[in-house]
C-alpha cells in the first residue's frame, strides 16, 4: 500500500504536501498508471453496479469513474464494502473489444470515498472515440465509450450533445436516457437536481414497477449514508448507466444535491448556517463520490470548486457554472421594483466566479460561448396582468448580476452567447434581450431550457403555467412534459431538437418525440422555428 | 484500514413538554463526519444497539421529540461515525428529563388528534400537504369540535408566510368549540 495514513488523502493540499502527487494521485483514487500487478483482499461478486462513467473530457484526457457496490442499496451508505482499500486498475482502448490498450493503471478504492475511484487519464489523442473497463480482483466493469475534445486550435466542423436536468427518481422512468443513449453524442451535460433530498413514500414515489423500497429511503437526505443510498438509488437504473457509459458527462449540481432552494451557506428551512454547512459537506462529498469529476472538484469540508471551462476547439467554449454555492440569500423585498433584489451588491455567482467568468468571456475565440448553468437567466414576469412578478430563486433574484453579465457580452462583442439552463421542469426557450421590458431591444444571446427527466411526472404538452411563460415575448417556446435536449453545433449554426415523451410514470417503454426544434445561426442570436417538430 | 473518530464533546441535554433537547460542540472537518448515531435509554448504562438508536444526523443538536405528556427522564450517548465508516467511542452520558404537559393534569375543553407527537391522524399526513394543502383547505383550517373529522379537516401542517410551496401566504386555522359557561380564569392550549 503507497499511502501513509488513511486519514489524510481528503485533505488535498496537506496530502500533496506530506506524501507526494503520484501517491496522493493513487490514494485520491485519481490512479498512476500501472506496473506489477495489485493484490487485494478477496472482493465481493458484481462490485459494478452502479456502472461506469467518464466526463470533464479535454483534448488529451478525461476522468472515468467507478464505484465498487456489491450490494448498491446497503443502507450504510458503503454498498456492501469492508471497511478497507481495494486496488481497482482501469485499461483505455482504442477500441471496444480492447485489442488495442492504449493506456491502463490503477486507483485506490477507499471507504473515505464510499469505494469511488476517478482515474485521470492523459495522454490520449484529441477529438477520438475510446473505450474504457474496470477490474478489480476477478471482476470485469462493462465496458464504456468515450470521446475526448478537439485539440483547442482544431477548427471542428461540428458538435453533438445532449442536456438534461431534474431526475427526481420517485417521480418516474428514465426513458429519456434510453433515447439518449442511442443517438451519436460527443458529450452530455447536466445541469442540476441529478438527486432529490426528499423522502421517497407511498405519496411521492410515482416511478410505478419499482416494488417496494426499504424505511431507509422514506428519510430526508441530511446524513452522509443518506446521500450515497439516495445516490445508489438513481444510478442503479439501467437507463442512466448507458447514458453514463455511453458519452462523456459535464456535471454541475443545483439546489436539490443538497437541499430544496439553498442559498450558499442559507437553508431556507430556518437551520443556523453552522449546522446547514455540516449537511453541505457531506452532500458535495457524496456527490464527488458519485461523478465522474476532476480532482479540482473534490470537496474541502463543505466547500467544492465547480466552476470550470472545457474548450471543444475554436467551435465552443463550455463555462460550466455554479450558481448555488456562492450566491447572495433570498431577498427581502420578493422582487418588488427597485427593492433589493436589484442590489448591485448581490451576485448569484459570487465575485470570483464573476471575475473567473468576465475574464474567460473577453479573450474566448470561440465560435460559440455557451453558459452550461442551472436557473433560467431571461427575465421571466410571472403576473400575467399589468403588474409584475418575478422568482427570486432564478437570475431574477439577481438583476445586477445579469446586467453585468450581459454588459460583458456586449462591450466585448463575445460570439454567439448561448445559455443552457435546467431546474424548471418544462422545455423552453428565450431570446435573451439587452432590455427585457422592452421587445424591440437587441437580442444579444439564446436561452435554451431543458426539461426534466422525470421530476414532475408524466406531465402535458400545456399546463397551468404556459401563459405565464409564453406571456412573455421573448419566451418562444412552452412544453411541460418530461424528455432532454440535443444539440447539433456547427459553425454556422446550433440545431436545438426539444425531445419529449409520452409517459414515464408506467413504465420505461413511453415514446420519445421532437416537440419543437430551432436553428440559432452564428452571428444572428435567437430562435428560428424549423420544421421536424410536432408541438 | 480505517482509524476511529474522536467522540464528540460538550453534550448537554435539556427536557421541555413532550420532548428533549440534545446539543454538543460540532468536531472539524476531517476525518468528515458520515453522522452522529443519538442513543437514549431510560437506565443510566446506554447500551450502543440499534435498540436504542434514536436518531442520526449531521448538525450539532438533536431533538428527541415523541417522548409523549407525561414527564420521563433519560440518559443519552452520542456515537460519531466517519465517511469510512469508522465508529467513535461513545460520549458522555447526559441526561435529561421532559416537562410534563398540562394535558395530564388540566380539563381538556376540546381535543384534535393525539398527544403522540405524530400526526398521522390529520389530513394529508404524511406528505400530502406540499401538493394538496391548497386544493384541500382553500380559505384555511376551520375545524368545528364535535362535528369536524381529524382525518379530513384539520391539516397536519400549517403553512406560513414562508412555504413557498403554499404560495407565501399566511393562512388561518379556526378551532371553534363550545363552552358550557364562560370561564373566569383563562384557559391555555397545547399542540402535539
Amino acid at each position: 500500500m503507497v499511502r501513509s495514513d488513511a486519514r489524510y488523502p481528503l485533505d488535498r493540499r496537506t496530502f500533496l504536501t506530506l506524501t507526494g502527487i503520484s501517491a496522493a494521485a493513487l490514494a485520491m483514487g485519481t490512479g498512476v498508471p500501472a506496473h506489477a500487478a495489485p493484490v487485494n483482499s478477496r472482493v465481493p461478486a458484481d462490485p459494478f453496479g452502479l456502472g461506469i462513467a467518464s466526463g470533464e473530457p479535454t483534448p488529451d484526457g478525461v476522468v472515468l469513474w467507478t464505484r465498487l457496490t456489491p450490494e448498491p442499496l446497503a443502507e450504510d451508505g458503503h454498498g456492501g464494502m469492508p471497511p478497507r482499500d481495494y486496488t481497482v486498475e482501469y485499461e483505455v482502448a482504442a477500441d471496444d473489444r480492447f485489442r488495442d490498450i492504449v493506456k491502463s493503471g490503477r486507483a485506490v478504492a477507499s471507504p473515505e470515498l464510499a469505494h469511488a475511484v476517478h482515474p485521470e487519464v492523459t495522454g490520449l489523442e484529441p477529438a477520438r472515440e475510446y473505450f474504457y473497463r474496470f477490474r478489480v480482483g476477478g471482476e470485469i466493469s462493462p465496458v464504456g465509450r468515450t470521446k475526448t475534445a478537439p485539440a483547442a486550435d482544431a477548427d471542428p466542423g461540428s458538435l453533438a450533445f445532449a442536456v438534461a436536468s431534474c431526475q427526481a427518481w420517485y417521480h418516474g422512468h428514465y426513458t429519456a436516457y434510453r433515447d439518449m443513449a442511442e443517438q451519436d453524442l460527443d458529450l452530455v451535460l447536466f445541469l442540476g437536481d441529478y438527486i432529490y433530498e426528499y423522502g421517497i413514500t407511498e405519496a411521492n414515489l410515482w416511478r410505478q414497477g419499482v416494488g417496494e423500497l426499504s424505511a431507509a429511503h422514506a428519510a430526508t437526505t441530511i446524513t452522509l449514508e443518506q446521500y450515497r443510498l439516495r445516490y445508489a438509488l438513481t444510478k442503479h437504473d439501467p437507463h442512466l448507466r448507458a447514458a453514463h457509459a455511453h458519452a462523456p458527462w459535464l456535471v454541475t449540481p443545483d439546489d436539490h444535491e443538497v437541499e430544496n432552494n439553498y442559498a450558499d451557506d442559507a437553508s431556507q428551512y430556518g437551520m443556523s448556517p453552522e449546522d446547514f454547512l455540516r449537511r453541505r459537506a457531506v452532500a458535495y462529498r457524496a456527490l464527488y463520490e458519485n461523478q465522474p469529476l476532476h480532482s479540482d472538484s473534490l470537496p474541502e469540508g463543505p466547500d467544492m470548486r465547480l466552476y470550470r471551462r472545457l474548450r471543444y476547439g475554436k467551435l465552443a467554449e463550455f463555462n460550466v457554472l455554479d450558481t448555488r454555492q456562492h450566491r447572495n440569500d433570498v431577498p427581502s423585498d420578493g422582487g418588488t421594483p427597485g427593492g433589493e433584489h436589484t442590489d448591485p451588491e448581490r451576485s448569484i455567482l459570487g465575485e470570483r466566479q464573476e471575475e473567473w467568468l468576465y475574464e474567460g468571456l473577453k479573450v474566448s475565440d470561440a465560435v460559440w460561448n455557451v453558459l452550461a448553468q442551472q436557473v433560467v437567466v431571461a427575465s421571466i414576469d410571472r403576473d400575467t396582468g399589468p403588474g409584475t412578478e418575478y422568482s427570486m430563486d432564478i437570475w431574477d433574484g439577481f438583476t445586477a448580476n445579469r446586467e453585468r453579465l450581459f454588459e460583458v457580452l456586449t462591450s466585448n462583442d463575445v460570439a454567439n452567447p448561448l445559455v443552457l439552463t435546467g431546474d424548471i421542469h418544462r422545455h423552453s426557450a428565450t431570446e435573451l434581450k439587452a432590455d427585457f421590458a422592452d421587445p424591440d431591444s437587441a437580442t444579444i444571446g439564446t436561452e435554451l431550457i431543458t426539461t426534466s427527466v422525470a421530476s414532475d411526472g408524466d406531465g402535458s404538452d400545456s399546463d397551468h403555467l404556459a401563459d405565464l411563460w409564453l406571456g412573455n415575448p421573448h419566451v418562444k417556446l412552452y412544453n411541460a412534459r418530461r424528455g432532454y435536449l440535443q444539440v447539433a453545433m456547427t459553425p454556422t449554426e446550433v440545431t436545438s431538437e426539444f425531445k419529449v415523451i409520452d409517459q414515464i410514470e408506467a413504465d420505461d417503454t413511453g415514446t420519445v418525440s421532437t416537440a419543437a426544434r430551432f436553428v440559432t445561426e452564428a452571428g444572428r442570436p435567437g430562435l428560428n422555428e424549423v420544421s421536424g417538430g410536432q408541438q | 484500514m480505517t482509524t476511529e473518530p474522536a467522540p464528540v464533546t460538550g453534550a448537554t441535554a435539556e427536557g421541555r413538554t413532550g420532548a428533549i433537547d440534545l446539543s454538543w460542540d460540532l468536531p472539524g472537518w476531517e476525518p468528515l463526519v458520515d453522522h452522529f448515531a443519538i442513543h437514549a435509554s431510560k437506565s443510566p448504562e446506554v447500551e450502543i444497539s440499534s435498540a436504542t438508536l434514536v436518531g442520526t444526523t449531521v448538525y450539532g443538536r438533536f431533538s428527541h421529540d415523541t417522548l409523549g405528556p407525561e414527564p420521563v427522564t433519560r440518559h443519552y450517548r452520542i456515537v460519531t461515525v466517519d465517511a469510512a465508516g469508522g465508529r467513535s467511542t461513545p460520549s458522555e452520558t447526559v441526561r435529561a428529563s421532559s416537562t410534563k404537559s398540562m394535558t395530564t393534569y388540566g380539563r381538556a375543553l376540546a381535543q384534535v388528534g393525539e398527544f403522540d407527537s405524530k400526526s398521522l391522524e390529520l389530513a394529508l399526513a404524511p406528505a400530502g400537504g406540499p401538493r394538496g394543502f391548497r386544493a384541500a383547505f382553500p380559505d384555511g383550517v376551520d375545524f368545528v369540535h364535535g362535528r369536524s373529522d381529524p382525518g379530513t379537516d384539520w391539516s397536519y401542517l400549517h403553512p406560513g408566510p414562508e412555504d413557498e410551496w403554499a404560495g407565501r401566504t399566511e393562512h388561518t386555522f379556526r378551532l371553534r368549540f363550545t363552552l358550557d359557561t364562560v370561564p373566569e380564569a383563562r384557559s391555555d392550549s397545547r399542540s402535539g
